[in-house]
């Protein structure tokens, strides 16, 4: 009962190897994508930093929030500027 | 007070990377047809038409040009400046505002959640409507 067991497991670890077996070129080819995935990714987070470092971080935060304070106010007044034009 | 609602299939998008919140566009569009938590794409969102500097359709909307991802003490905190729209002819009805993913290519502009104004809003030529989004709690926080 032993010996039939000690085969069995022989035999799981056989079909596991022979899984990884398989799979172990498809591992290379996806450590590949990942690879070149996080050097995009990497660009893009410096491309990102360049255009933080342009709009100037607060500064532009303070420009929108001005925006949205000034939005209501300016489209009252573009419509009576349209009705006296007309 | 808008209603935030969730998109389900997002909890698994963020978890594969999918979102990137520091370099991806991210933008928000209208409906007047309530979303579904169960949406996952941009194409299940029916739009208004376009028109009146509205741009409906695939990689439509309003971008958030504003967004930051930051971290505090194991909390990642999403917070989205407040976004104001001024149409130049009558825009909508619409009643909700979903956001999506625009850099998002598998799945393409994958959603993320969306905001209920409770009532259709109509917009005239010159009104703006202005985005509120929550400065202290952000739009979305992960612990």
């Amino acid at each position: 009962m032993n010996i039939n067991l000690v085969e069995y497991y022989d035999d799981l670890c056989a079909k596991r190897d022979a899984i990884n077996e398989k799979i172990a070129p498809l591992k290379a080819k996806l450590e590949d994508a990942n690879a070149r995935e996080q050097a995009a990714r990497a660009e893009a987070m410096a491309i990102a930093a360049e255009i933080s470092e342009i709009r100037g971080g607060r500064t532009y935060l303070d420009l929108k929030t001005e925006i949205q304070s000034l939005a209501v106010v300016a489209s009252k007044l573009r419509k009576k500027q349209a009705a006296a034009a007309e | 007070m808008a209603a935030y609602n969730k998109f389900q299939d997002y909890a698994e998008q963020v978890n594969k990377a999918v979102h990137n919140w520091s370099t991806h566009t991210f933008k928000v569009v209208l409906t007047n047809t309530a979303p579904s938590a169960a949406n996952t794409i941009l194409s299940d969102i029916t739009q208004i038409s376009s028109g009146g500097g509205y741009t409906a359709g695939a990689g439509g909307g309003l971008t958030l040009d504003t967004v930051t991802l930051s971290e505090t003490s194991g909390t990642a905190k999403v917070t989205i400046a407040d976004e104001v729209f001024t149409a130049s002819a009558s825009v909508g009805p619409f009643r909700y505002t979903p956001i999506y993913n625009d850099t998002a290519t598998s799945p393409a502009d994958a959603l993320v959640c969306w905001y209920d104004y409770g009532s259709a809003v109509t917009l005239a030529n010159g009104e703006s409507f202005t985005w509120d989004f929550d400065a202290t709690n952000g739009l979305w926080q992960m612990t």
